[in-house]
């Protein structure tokens, strides 16, 4: 045997060819290369290392294949959790943006809501600037709010005039009489009556 | 009596198995993805690559169902529509040179726990591994067209009439392309070549 090898190692073309190696591990065996590889040892050996490795890097892939597929759906099964969303930076960021909107929208209207009000108020003060028809404009809240405003005003102006005008009697009187007189004529009159000589005088 | 086989209810039966195969996304996933992530992966040498292919190619198979005519297997259909997603990636990737300093191929280093049940003592595995490891070395020196056909004919155990009809090359150029694949291999492991 190990002096046939020598002998075929001498006439290289006694051995299969690059083309007919290739055949030979596409599955090609023709008799003459069966009756070859028995003869010759070399290629023999060769054609088994090689299609051994081949069928070790074939298997071996494969596996690593399947690993890797394995992983990836270890991956998938992994987000399905309800509180998987919880390890995503992005949803506390998208949680932070939401908590943000809902206040600032809440503030918002908060402020749009207090906005009439504060108005009226300043309307409403006897010192304010505003004419009438910038208060016209106001809400209906603040239109209330100025009609209280405007009977505190007339009634403060009616009892100024009722006041005037009893200052102005008392001197009349005090030029013609007693006090007491006088004292004694204000009160016969009663509220009615004072008012009406408050709506006289004004 | 004599049992007669209509060819017709064959080609029926059949038609039918594939369009269940076809029909659910999920059996169609169990059944070939690790093969299709092993072809694209070693075909191109990029893992990120390989795994948008084959993400897209079983999603274009299921949607494209009905025109798989069932001249061919399934996997040769899948592997024709996978080798054109690689081709239209490379096309749009062209000018990413970038790419190749990212571009990850596949590592058989990450099985190392993991080999064959067959090899039993710890040496037979680490040779094992080692003839594996030098597979996969001589692919990293092929072309693309000479990768991909070596994985379909001796990894994916694909004829080549199969292979012909997956790449669409005529079966003297997948003869010629193999032909070169297998010196390859064999100058890495150590043959006469």
């Amino acid at each position: 045997m190990e002096a046939g090898y020598e002998r075929q190692d001498m006439k290289d073309e006694r051995h299969l060819t690059d083309e007919q190696f290739t055949e030979l591990l596409i599955g090609s065996r023709p008799a003459w290369v069966q009756a070859h590889l028995m003869d010759c040892v070399a290629c023999r050996e060769e054609a088994e290392r090689v299609s051994g490795a081949i069928g070790d890097f074939a298997q071996q892939s494969l596996l690593w294949a399947e690993r890797r597929t394995a992983a990836r759906s270890v991956r998938v099964v992994e987000r399905h959790p309800a509180y998987a969303w919880l390890l995503h930076p992005q949803a506390w960021l998208a949680g932070a943006l939401a908590t943000a909107l809902v206040v600032g929208i809440g503030m918002t209207l908060h402020r749009e809501h207090l906005q009439p009000v504060q108005q009226a108020a300043v309307t409403a003060q006897p010192d304010a600037h505003t004419t009438q028809a910038e208060t016209a404009k106001v809400q209906p809240a603040a239109v209330k709010v100025q009609a209280e405003a405007k009977i505190t005003h007339s009634t403060l102006k009616a009892d100024n005039a009722l006041l005037t005008a009893i200052d102005g009697e008392l001197r009349a009187d005090l030029s013609r009489g007693s006090c007491r007189e006088i004292t004694r004529n204000i009160w016969k009159d009663g509220g009615g009556k004072r008012v009406g000589r408050a709506g006289k005088t004004g | 009596m004599q049992l007669v086989l209509n060819p017709g209810m064959i080609g029926c039966a059949m038609g039918e198995t594939i369009l269940t195969e076809l029909d659910d996304i999920e059996a169609l996933d169990r059944a070939y993805r690790a093969r299709l992530l092993r072809f694209v992966a070693y075909s191109t040498g990029d893992m990120d690559l390989a795994e948008t292919v084959v993400q897209d190619c079983l999603l274009k198979a299921y949607n494209g169902r009905e025109s798989f005519r069932g001249e061919c297997s399934v996997y040769t259909w899948l592997a024709h529509i996978a080798g054109n997603l690689v081709k239209d990636h490379q096309r749009t990737r062209r000018f990413q040179f970038w790419r190749r300093v990212q571009k990850t191929g596949p590592d058989l280093s990450e099985l190392s726990g993991i080999l064959p049940s067959g090899e039993s003592s710890p040496e037979s595995q680490i040779l094992a591994r080692e003839r594996a490891q030098q597979v996969s070395g001589a692919l990293e020196v092929l072309s693309e067209n000479q990768r991909s056909i070596f994985v379909m004919r001796f990894v994916d155990e694909m004829d080549l009439a199969e292979i012909s009809a997956a790449t669409g090359m005529h079966r003297s150029t997948v003869k010629t392309h193999l032909h070169r694949a297998v010196k390859a291999v064999r100058q890495q492991v150590g043959g006469r070549v």
